[in-house]
């Protein structure tokens, strides 16, 4: 449904990814090759892909596309979740994510009445019993064996959620009995891959990982540094989404040599590196406002200074036209306009405001210049925190989110001044 | 003998780890020798041996028909070893017949660092007792493969499903991976052929897909096959080979593991000095990568070798490093595998209260967590202990509930150790007739599942059981049964040892031929296998049976011999 009154599109521009291809407009993202290689591709090994781009570059959007595309072509059992809802987000560890991946293929599975071996299951129950130290009720027991396991699975998944002390017990189990945990897990995803309704069509899972991301810059290095030779270790293929920050950080080098391959989404682009505007990116963002409402419910200048100030960040500029219909209705007005958008900039340039520090601009200053990131912690913490864009045309090039700039002309002018004033 | 025959000073090094060994051999030495025994104790503040010596000798304490013996040599550390090269004089001066008894480590010690004293005194090695009891084992830790089971069956069914899966799995990749878990498993039950042919099929096929860490697994996986078939020199091939790769690939924990398995390989081979070296290796990775797991077990390793080298004190330390890092982690087994151990070195520092303490710590957690093939090795180290208190009946009580427990889980190995140690504790308790009824059941089991070592084991015991009954046509016929075993299963040490017993055994029926036939087989093997402090032992014999023939002219050649080497 389009957007034809300006009450409606507060809640069709909604902020969270896009689920099917309603209002999905195509862009230049890294999907198609993974398609590509996962289809075509004659490898010999389940593939273990990484997947990134920048908070709300459209990541969860392009991965429901792929996960959709993959499963057109019947070569996959996919198995997609993100962790913000499986997972406490905050403190992941390695153990953790193996056990959900585990679950997830199993309640997967179970949910499209794919059996596994009835010794298996029992393996399987009793072992989660012993290390989890979680119960089956008589009233499970008589379900079966299978329908017991997948409670006993969603238990262990809200327990880990939920209770900090259980979540510490049951790492410190397992931690040394790792290799027992990938084993159980690789014997379930052969055990499913086994069964008649993958067989017949030779199909092998994936695992599709969404929201690892979200993970603070700290832990997120610790999960992928110290551990990703363990997140290797499940025998199918799996696609983890990662923060960008970790792609410029020292260690990504080593991170990426355990993985098969890894994949950035780009930013759209608003300008070319030289300066000059990219109308055939900015085309694309014009789009996704046509897909969902009418055109002459906001104004062309609203609608490029939308563009330009959104510095091709989805979520910013799907979050403007919202908050800007908002203000849009607030003056009585049924189209928005230039002032509506202006405000909304408003508001969240005084959010950069408040997070960046003196030392930040200095680095922001640099860039904006040469468009050019050295590595350095402080840039990491850049790009987490979106103040630093990067773009993809051949090569790579950063810049100063837009709505930064004239942050760090007042800042750099002030600082000539004063330097003029000592003089 | 020596003692006997030593009409100036002699000074005896005894090279004896177990300190209840040792007060079994003053025991033997009271009932043989008529002389008077005196006892010097060093400690911290009692490090000058010759010193104390030359004192006692002035007081009147001892004199040239006192045996000195001295014990805790290693609480003199460092300083002994310079006072006792030194001051070797005082010793021939005061013609004593001294014995000092030290661990492995410190006749290092002295024949490194006290060349000039250690040519002046006469070593003797005492290795193992005559008599065989089962005895307290150490829990030692392997990488084989993190693969952790309550008990047999569970792990059955676990290959059960495992060799499902193969048996549908068409992608090289999954039948790789899913051989080498089996390769790990039948390792683990020791089903060796077994293991090598699915660690064999793995390597191959990650070659196949150039899988680099798919390979070191594979050929670790070999290698302890190699060990687990008591091939230690072959299992050290493969085990480098794996290192190699490990290294190439930058792969920490597997260089960690490499050298974790190597440092056992040559701790079975007896080489304890170089299984320290990998251990400390393992250790140092363990901790830079922080793996804790790891961390404890090189220190459980590490405690091991240096048990064996008898630095009890250095062993404790590092089975309580251990056991810190256990309780922090969780590892509720591996706590009590560290309780066993720390049991085991106060057993042979002789403190067999401190033992009990921990050992039945560690029976209350095997209990705990329910494994029964734990639970009956507790009962059998506890019986040990409480033999080396004199509680005979206690320990009886124990090696029954032993039994029990290894009858209940099938472990047909385990029944008839415990029926050794029942007949060895009945042995003590002077009920022999009882010993030999025990030890013929141990036999029986020993024959039937095929464990040509134990059965031989069984003779000894049975021989000595007869001996004391004072049947000595029997105490005979034993050894002789076990010397055919040696021979069988071509172990040349164990033959040689059959043709001392043998020879002694013949000297005391007054058989002196025979003594002599036997004694020389003896030599001649001990020859062949370069074990010169026993040719010395042997040596030494022959000249005693040859002055209760009365020939000094053969007294004199075997005591030369005996001199040169």
């Amino acid at each position: 449904m389009k957007a034809d009154n300006i009450s409606q599109i507060y809640n069709i521009f909604s902020i969270q990814p896009l689920v099917d291809k309603e209002y999905y407009t195509k862009r230049q993202s890294p999907v198609d090759e993974i398609v590509k290689r996962l289809i075509v591709g004659t490898t010999e090994k389940p593939e273990k892909f990484l997947f990134t781009g920048h908070r709300g570059s459209g990541k969860s959007t392009e991965l429901n596309i792929l996960s959709d595309e993959v499963k057109k072509y019947n070569k996959y059992f996919v198995v997609k979740f993100s962790v913000s809802e499986t997972l406490s987000i905050y403190d992941i560890t390695y153990i953790d994510l193996l056990l959900t991946i585990g679950s997830e293929i199993y309640k997967q599975a179970f949910k499209n009445d794919i059996k596994i071996s009835k010794e298996l299951c029992k393996d399987l129950s009793e072992w989660m019993i012993k290390r989890t130290k979680i119960e089956i009720t008589e009233e499970n027991v008589s379900a079966g064996l299978e329908a017991g396991l997948n409670y006993l699975l969603g238990k262990l998944g809200t327990k880990m959620r939920v209770e900090a002390t259980t979540r510490e017990e049951i790492r410190k189990e397992l931690k040394p009995r790792l290799g027992d945990l990938v084993e159980k897990i690789n014997t379930m995803i052969y055990s499913i891959e086994d069964n008649s309704k993958l067989m017949e069509s030779d199909k092998k899972i994936i695992v599709i990982i969404d929201d690892l991301d979200k993970l603070d810059l700290k832990r997120a290095e610790e999960l992928f540094y110290e551990s990703s030779n363990s997140l290797t270790l499940p025998n199918c293929s799996i696609i983890y989404t990662i923060p960008l920050s970790i792609v410029h950080s020292n260690e990504y080098t080593q991170i990426k040599q355990n993985f098969t391959d890894a994949f950035i989404l780009p930013n759209i682009r608003v300008w070319k590196s030289n300066g000059e505007k990219d109308e055939e990116e900015r085309k694309t963002l014009t789009t996704i406002l046509e897909k969902r409402m009418d055109l002459k419910l906001i104004s062309n200048e609203a609608i490029n200074i939308a563009i330009e100030n959104s510095g091709g960040n989805l979520y910013h500029f799907v979050y403007m036209i919202r908050s800007a219909c908002i203000n849009a209705i607030m003056r009585n007005r049924n189209k928005i306009e230039i002032e509506d958008i202006n405000s909304t900039i408003n508001n969240m340039r005084n959010d950069f405001d408040r997070i960046l520090r003196k030392e930040h601009y200095l680095i922001l200053d640099e860039i904006h210049r040469t468009k050019v990131a050295v590595d350095g912690k402080i840039l990491l913490e850049l790009f987490h925190n979106l103040s630093v864009l990067e773009y993809l045309n051949a090569k790579r090039w950063c810049d100063v989110h837009p709505l930064i700039v004239p942050l760090l002309k007042e800042r750099m002018e002030k600082q000539k001044n004063s330097k003029d004033t000592a003089r | 003998m020596v003692l006997k025959l030593a009409n100036s000073g002699v000074i005896l090094l005894v090279e004896c780890n177990n300190i209840p060994l040792r007060n079994e051999i003053i025991k033997t030495l009271n009932e043989r020798i008529n002389f008077k025994f005196y006892t010097i104790v060093l400690d911290e503040k009692n490090k000058n041996l010759p010193a104390r010596m030359y004192m006692d000798f002035e007081s009147k304490k001892i004199d040239e028909k006192t045996v000195v013996l001295v014990e805790g040599i290693e609480n003199a550390l460092p300083e002994i070893i310079g006072y006792l090269n030194w001051s070797r004089e005082i010793f021939l001066k005061l013609k004593l017949r001294t014995i000092i008894f030290c661990p492995i480590y410190i006749m290092d010690e002295i024949i490194k660092s006290a060349p000039d004293f250690y040519r002046f005194a006469n070593r003797i090695t005492i290795k193992e007792k005559n008599e065989f009891v089962e005895g307290t084992k150490m829990q030692m830790r392997s990488f084989v493969s993190d693969i952790y089971y309550d008990n047999e069956n569970e792990l059955k069914d676990r290959i059960k499903i495992q060799e499902h899966l193969l048996s549908n799995a068409e992608d090289d990749y999954k039948v790789a991976d899913i051989s080498l878990n089996l390769g790990k498993m039948y390792l683990k039950i020791c089903n060796y052929d077994k293991s090598i042919m699915y660690f064999k099929n793995s390597k191959n096929l990650y070659e196949k897909l150039n899988d680099k860490k798919g390979i070191l697994m594979s050929i670790m996986g070999v290698g302890l096959v190699h060990n687990g078939l008591c091939d230690f020199k072959k299992a050290i091939v493969f085990l480098e080979n794996s290192l190699k790769i490990a290294k190439e690939i930058g792969d920490k924990a597997g260089e960690s593991a490499c050298y974790t398995n190597l440092g056992n390989a040559y701790y079975n081979l007896g080489d304890f000095r170089k299984a320290i070296e990998f251990h400390e290796n393992s250790l140092k990775i363990a901790k830079e990568i922080g793996d804790k797991a790891g961390e404890s077990a090189c220190y459980t390793n590490l405690g091991m070798a240096y048990c064996n080298l008898g630095d009890f004190r250095k062993a404790i330390e590092f089975h309580e490093n251990s056991l810190k890092i256990d309780k922090e982690i969780g590892d509720k087994a591996g706590e009590s595998k560290c309780y066993t151990n720390l049991g085991a070195a106060y057993y042979s520092l002789g403190d067999f209260n401190k033992a009990i303490v921990f050992l039945e710590n560690s029976l209350k957690i095997f209990k705990e967590i329910g494994d029964k093939a734990g639970e009956s090795a507790c009962y059998t180290n506890l019986g040990m202990a409480y033999d080396g208190l004199g509680n005979f009946r206690k320990a009886i009580e124990l090696h029954e509930n032993s039994m029990k427990i290894a009858k209940e889980i099938r472990d047909k190995a385990g029944e008839s150790k415990s029926y050794t140690n029942l007949g060895a504790a009945y042995h003590s308790l002077g009920d022999f007739k009882k010993a030999i009824v025990f030890y013929e059941n141990s036999l029986k089991i020993f024959k039937e599942i095929g464990d040509k070592a134990g059965e031989s084991k069984c003779y000894t015991n049975l021989g000595a059981a007869y001996y004391s009954l004072g049947d000595f046509k029997k105490a005979i016929e034993f050894p002789e049964n076990s010397l055919k075993i040696f021979k069988e299963i071509g172990d040349k040490a164990g033959e040689s040892a059959c043709y001392t017993n043998l020879g002694m055994a013949y000297d005391g029926l007054g058989n002196f031929r025979k003594a002599i036939e036997f004694y020389l087989k003896a030599e001649k093997i001990f020859e062949e296998i370069g074990q010169k402090h026993y040719l010395k032992i042997v040596y030494k014999n022959i000249a005693v049976v040859y002055e209760k023939m009365n020939n000094p002219e053969k007294v004199e050649e075997y005591k030369r011999k005996a001199e040169e080497i």
